[in-house]
């Protein structure tokens, strides 16, 4: 079959590139490809190299050889077997792999349920819950974690301080409950439920009803059909959720540090971090390469789940005549379950971050001891606590929060253009090496641990021919847009799927050029789409931490760096006050391009 | 005409390295400046400025902003040069050695920085910064505390809850006690390095020694070591099982102690008592201000200013040091000597009266300091020591 | 056994009115087609018989037991109605084979694996697909398809089948095959059968009633050339039948008796109904299927040719007679120069004479031109 091609085509080499570059698809998917080699598998060979080199302080001395020179020490080390590696290695794999599998269960359960509820049946209340439900992906994880610390700590756990639970109810948890694996795969799991409730319950959105309805007819049972119709239809998308949540689960720092230390529960990116801080850089590089692998191995199974003979595509069908479940009975018991649910988790952490912003003495909620000074206190009343002045009036503050909102944008920007682009050219070019490799290169960024990266991109922003990089807003540009390509480049995919190919060829039997195609009839046609996949790096920059700590020229630059130090240092009322800023900035955000195009982020993953 | 060429080289090599040798380096220039007068410096440093640079500086503690506001006060030419940049302690030296020397836009000047063994394998050995110090304080600073220059030191001590009276801690060896399980605070080492160096000198043989004589005070028999190498592991291998981890940071131990479960005690950073809100101070004790402790009533640990190698304006960053070194810096309007728990080397800067504290005399003898050579010497064996304790 | 009634069934959603004041009764063993253009209603009314939907008020009842009843709150859901349902994309389950698609009704049922087996076997050999047992759906063409969502719908052997446009994504060819296959299959499987569908040749073909739907209001309901021969209205007359009437503009001189004078085309007509004419206003329609307008020289009616449309069978001529288009059928392939002068005629005894006002049909019967 080559052969004959061969045969057929022979035109001159020259004539076949030229031929080649004729398409801008091609352009597209070789500028991405070449991009991408550079930026994501450039920090990945950093990291391999990482793994077998010396590096400057305690391993030249301990191992007593120049830096940079080849090693295999460092695996020795970590897997000598000995109480090190158990301590440094395995127990922290464990209980990495239990969280970040406990919270992907959790995610997907949760998520998933409400999604079918809001999608599927004639539930109470769905623009409430909707709407609030999705609160929790806004906030940075940790401060979930703070949330969880403060409802139900109390006098007999950690170090006997009295949380609300104790406090209004006189409820004391076990610290099972408090402290440890437990609450780090609910803190983990809900936080990314909204995520899994964005991505199922568009798939579920825009499955064909009639493939439930058919079943309904033969008879099947409103379980059954869940189970044997619905479920395995959105595996896919369940599998790629459990993928996403599981990376983030098995790479998040913030809290197991908060919600593990208390009972010594440590976990693989903590150990990295303590690692690499000790001087051991090579193993903390190993630790991090582990959760790639891991990361690639379920990036496996999904594709060969989904790269079966069963091709899931779903088929828009008539979806304007879904016919909602009946709840009956059971209706407002569950909608008032989902209203508290949401409500405690997303409604309540709120409160108590205003209330925690407005207490002088944590813990202690009577009148007396509120204060708005955290907010707009002038420099003699706070000077105790360490900041010049209260959030409102400090413009280090402001600064952060304009950089912080800046650097959303710009890299929204930059990554919603390059998503729909690489969702273009791959479509185009669909089933050839080319797309599929930009497509999975794209993806990759998402495997690697957050820390990790800020890790190798400081290297690379620190090398003689980067330099002029470090330390700047470009800087952090670049390595956001690189890490959130992920999910943009998916949402690209998924909107350029739906446009018919004619669509754009009508216009090209015009001779429209290829940038007003783009422009005049594409991206009309799938706006509210494309926009919110604009819209989701926005979210995903202003709750960034773990990323930036490294790279940005000190800790009050951004927001959110800020708002990490306010918490790790003890300033809890500022970071509280932080916390509620951002997520107040982010719904501004969210509501005002809902208002002025009609897109909304919740719009951008389901595509 | 390949001799024409070669020589054409090797002049052209001696001038370059002549060139070079009339530049002068950060190092000589910090060499001259020990000997110069504060007025001379500022008249350095102005032509420095005057020559496009700022004094970009790094520091771990926030009140060296207000120092250097202090300082750009007091020389009213360097208004706006001194630029403060906080770093996480965490991430102090991977910064730093990255961005000193890369040629990177804004990188430290100088830097302030804790965790003595660190700044010496990274920075110090590395040639990535030099030390200062001036020639005129020689005689009112401990000559251990010299090179590299501290600009102040900071105490982590023993504190408790004292909601059920007095705990009558007279001994640390009561800490290794199982009655203590869980009731004793102490930031996460394998996290905080200069819990780790504190932890790592009780190994020394000074340490070790005065913790063996502890023992013998407390259970009076003889230490035998056992499976432990000297009687500093062995305290730590008591210590770590007790440690609750539950406060990640000095400021939340302070604060968690005090309103948290009575009996409960922690080795935090003493500063950290100004976070405490007024109406929970007073359940707070320092074990030493009630007693004297046998073996220490906690550690010190000092903050070190250091220049870089590729620092444009040495001589602006001598006098800032000097500056901070002085009554002037340190113990201006809201700075250090304000708060509890941070002591200039300069001994004739006494802490306020009315501060309930001590100067750094009284507790150099009863806590424990930084060795940086002990350190680095035995840095491997003792991390990894530690490290499995921890968990 | 199992009839179908509908009685004032009305399905709005918020303030739009998809179906108002339904009245129907389908039949034991009747093969009925909701007919109209989308938007009609007629999906809409397939689904609430189904269960699929809800109406907003009525009674259903099927095999004499009410379904749905707003006043009694009465609503069974889909799957105690006893029927099958065949949806326009199929709704083949993408992660099942063709067997496992076919057999999960029966498992519904709990049937033994080996009767699930028989049975399956049974259907795969009705169809003609048993090589396709062990495929996925998404490997077979839209025809094969087709044939599995059937074999999937019969296979618990429903009383009522309702049909949702099922053969609107095949091409014209098989589109014709299966035609000729459903019709079979309903005299084979003994069940009643409600089909939807916009294709008027298909309704006309296949059922033994069609149902004519408008902007949710019934239209007609009677057999197909009973709807063919004596529509209702001007609607249905238009839109059954293929070409589509001709409806010349005419007024009324004078109506006596089965008489009816008119003035059309400039000309005198009589037109002489088979019953008596009912209640009119002068401007009136006159409806004429292009098989009674045969092209004859010395014909009453002169036109000008607009365009001829051979198919080999027959030819459909266009003729513009003064300003009016008209359609006219010829036996066999002639082809007419175009703007030739020819001469049309009026034959045949199933002209319909509308109201131009209400559009309702007034009368059938035969014209002469004078």
């Amino acid at each position: 079959m080559t052969q004959t091609n061969q045969e057929v085509v022979k035109e001159p080499l020259k004539y076949r590139i030229k031929g080649f570059f004729s398409k801008p698809a091609n352009i597209l998917l070789v500028v991405f490809l070449i991009a991408l080699i550079v930026l994501s598998l450039l920090p990945l060979i950093t990291m391999l190299t990482n793994m077998f080199t010396v590096h400057i302080g305690t391993e030249k001395k301990i191992y007593r050889l120049p830096v940079g020179s080849f090693t295999l020490k460092h695996f020795e080390r970590l897997f000598a077997g000995d109480d090190w590696s158990r301590v440094n290695f395995w127990t922290p794999l464990i209980n990495s792999f239990i969280v970040a599998c406990g919270s992907g269960v959790l995610g997907i359960a949760v998520g998933g349920t409400v999604a079918w509820f809001i999608t599927r049946s004639d539930l109470k209340c769905k623009g409430f819950i909707s709407s609030v439900f999705v609160f929790p992906y806004m906030m940075p994880a940790w401060t979930l974690a703070l949330f969880w610390t403060n409802m139900f700590q109390n006098s007999k756990v950690g170090g006997g301080n009295i949380g609300m639970m104790e406090s209004i109810f006189g409820i004391c948890m076990p610290e099972w409950f408090v402290y440890g694996l437990f609450p780090m795969i609910i803190v983990v799991g809900l936080h990314y439920s909204p995520f899994a409730y964005l991505l199922i319950g568009g798939i579920l959105k825009n499955m064909d009803a009639t493939l439930e309805e058919s079943a309904t007819i033969l008879k099947a049972s409103r379980w059954t059909i869940i189970k044997r119709i619905t479920v395995p239809i959105v595996l896919p998308a369940i599998l790629s959720t459990f993928l996403l949540i599981f990376s983030s689960g098995f790479s998040s720092y913030t809290v197991p540090v908060f919600l593990g230390s208390a009972v010594k529960m440590f976990t693989l990116s903590t150990k990295m971090r303590a690692l690499i801080q000790a001087g051991y850089q090579g193993q903390g590089y190993i630790i991090a390469f582990v959760s790639i692998v891991l990361g690639c191995l379920i990036l496996g199974i999904n594709q060969w789940f989904t790269g079966k003979r069963k091709s899931f595509t779903t088929v828009t069908g008539k979806s304007g005549q879904v016919s909602l479940v009946k709840l009956r009975g059971a209706n407002w018991p569950i909608s008032i379950f989902l209203i508290i649910f949401t409500v405690f988790f997303a409604i309540i952490p709120l409160i108590s971050f205003a209330l925690e912003s407005i207490i002088k003495q944590p813990g202690n909620y009577s009148f007396s001891n509120m204060t708005l000074d955290f907010w707009i206190g002038t420099e003699g009343s706070t000077y105790e606590t360490g900041m010049i002045s209260g959030i409102l009036l400090n413009p280090t503050m402001w600064k952060a929060l304009g950089r912080q909102v800046l650097l959303a944008l710009v890299v929204a920007m930059i990554v919603g253009t390059c998503g729909m682009l690489i969702g273009y050219a791959c479509v185009q070019r669909r089933g050839t090496k080319l797309s599929q490799a930009v497509e999975s290169l794209a993806f990759f960024p998402y495997l690697m641990p957050a820390m990790s990266f800020g890790t190798i991109y400081l290297a690379v922003a620190t090398s003689q021919s980067f330099k002029f990089l470090y330390g700047t807003f470009g800087l952090l540009v670049l390595v956001s847009a690189v890490k959130y390509l992920p999910f943009a480049s998916r949402s690209g995919v998924n909107s350029m799927l739906q446009i018919a190919p004619e669509i754009e060829e009508s216009a090209l039997i015009f001779g429209t050029p290829w940038v007003t195609r783009m422009t005049r009839i594409l991206f009309p046609i799938q706006k509210s789409s494309i926009l919110s996949g604009y819209l989701l790096p926005v979210m995903s920059v202003m709750r960034e931490v773990a990323m930036y700590t490294l790279l940005v020229p000190y800790a009050r630059y951004l927001l959110t760096t800020m708002l990490f130090s306010f918490n790790e240092t003890g300033y809890a009322q500022y970071g509280s006050a932080v916390t509620l800023l951002i997520i107040v900035v982010i719904i501004i955000i969210n509501n005002l391009t809902n208002k002025l195009t009609g897109a909304s982020f919740d719009k951008g993953i389901g595509g | 005409m390949k001799r024409v060429l070669s020589l054409l080289v090797v002049l052209m090599l001696v001038l370059s390295i002549s060139a070079a040798a009339m530049a002068e380096t950060v190092e000589e220039a910090l060499t001259a400046a020990a000997s110069m007068s504060n007025e001379e410096l500022y008249e350095k440093a102005k032509e420095e400025m005057a020559a496009g640079a700022q004094l970009n500086f790094y520091s771990t503690t926030s009140f060296a902003e207000k120092a250097a506001a202090n300082f750009m006060t007091d020389y009213p030419e360097l208004a706006d040069k001194i630029i403060y940049a906080e770093i996480d302690d965490g991430e102090t030296y991977t910064i730093l050695t990255s961005t000193i020397g890369s040629g990177v836009k804004d990188s430290a000047d100088m830097a302030l920085t804790q965790n003595g063994p660190d700044l010496k394998t990274y920075l110090l050995d590395e040639g990535l910064s030099f030390s200062y110090f001036p020639e005129s304080l020689k005689d009112v600073v401990d000559e251990q505390n010299q090179d590299p220059a501290i600009v102040t030191f900071i105490n982590s001590l023993l504190i408790y809850h004292n909601g059920n009276g007095s705990i009558n801690l007279t001994n640390v060896w009561q800490l290794t006690e199982p009655e203590w399980n869980g009731k004793v605070f102490f930031k996460d080492p394998t996290k905080e390095t200069v819990n780790l160096n504190f932890l790592m000198m009780l190994t020394s043989p000074e340490w070790s020694e005065r913790l063996a004589a502890a023992y013998e005070a407390y259970y009076g028999k003889a230490f035998e070591a056992g499976e432990f190498k000297n009687a500093g592991y062995a305290w730590i291998d008591g210590f770590l099982k007790n440690v609750n981890y539950t406060y990640t940071s000095a400021s939340k131990i302070a604060t968690g102690i005090a309103s948290g479960a009575p009996g409960n005690l922690g080795l935090f950073v003493f500063s950290k008592l100004r976070k405490v809100d007024e109406a929970d101070r007073g359940n707070l004790t320092v074990v030493q201000f009630e007693n004297e402790v046998d073996g220490f009533s906690g550690f010190m640990y000092p903050v070190y200013a250091t220049v870089a190698k590729d620092s444009d304006c040495p001589y602006t960053c001598a006098l800032f040091i000097n500056y901070l070194l002085s009554e002037g810096g340190f113990a201006g309007p809201k700075s250090w000597n304000s708060s509890q728990g941070y002591y200039s080397p300069n001994k004739t800067i006494l802490k306020p009266e009315g501060l309930e504290d001590q100067a750094y005399e009284y507790w150099s003898t009863r806590l424990v300091f930084e060795d940086l050579e002990y350190i680095d010497e035995n840095y491997a064996d003792i991390y990894e020591f530690v490290a499995v304790r921890v968990g | 056994m199992p009839e179908i009634i509908l009685e004032n069934v009305t399905k709005r959603f918020d303030k739009f009115v998809a179906v108002e004041d339904l009245n129907m009764k389908i039949e034991d063993r009747g093969f009925v087609t909701l007919l109209g253009p989308s938007g009609c209603g007629k999906t809409t009314t397939l689904r609430m018989i189904a269960g699929l939907e809800t109406p907003t008020s009525g009674k259903i009842m099927i095999d004499g037991q009410p379904v749905y009843d707003s006043s009694k709150g009465i609503n069974l859901p889909p799957n105690k109605r006893d029927i099958g349902f065949l949806f326009q994309n199929y709704a083949l389950w993408p992660h099942m084979t063709v067997y496992d698609n076919i057999a999960f009704g029966l498992e519904m049922l709990k049937w033994d694996k080996g009767r699930i087996r028989k049975r399956v076997d049974e259907l795969l050999a009705l169809l003609k697909i048993e090589q396709f047992e062990k495929r996925y759906p998404a490997e077979l063409s839209g025809g094969q398809q087709q044939r599995v969502a059937i074999a999937r719908t019969l296979a618990p052997s429903p009383r009522v089948l309702f049909m949702d446009e099922p053969l609107s994504n095949l091409d014209a060819k098989l589109r014709q095959e299966m035609r000729a296959e459903l019709k079979r299959l309903h005299s084979d499987t003994n069940s009643t059968f409600v089909y939807v569908t916009h294709d008027q040749l298909e309704a006309m073909t296949l059922s033994t009633r069609v149902c004519l739907m408008e902007t949710g209001v019934l239209q007609q309901y009677d057999p197909p050339l009973t709807v063919y021969n004596q529509p209702a209205n001007k609607f249905v007359a238009g839109f059954v039948g293929n070409p589509t009437m001709n409806f010349i503009p005419a007024k009324l001189v004078k109506k006596e008796g089965k008489q009816v004078e008119l003035t059309l085309l400039g000309k005198k007509a009589d037109f002489t109904a088979k019953e008596q004419p009912g209640e009119c206003g002068s401007d009136l329609i006159l409806g004429v299927r292009p098989e009674f307008l045969p092209i004859r020289d010395g014909g009453p009616i002169e036109g000008r040719i607009y365009s001829t449309l051979p198919t080999g069978m027959e030819t459909t001529v266009q003729v513009t007679c003064d300003g009016i288009m008209m359609t006219g059928v010829v036996f066999g392939s002639v082809d007419f120069p175009i703007d030739s002068k020819v001469n049309l005629d009026l034959t045949g005894d199933a002209l319909a004479l509308f109201d131009a006002e209400t559009g309702k049909s007034i009368a059938f019967g035969s014209a002469k031109i004078i």
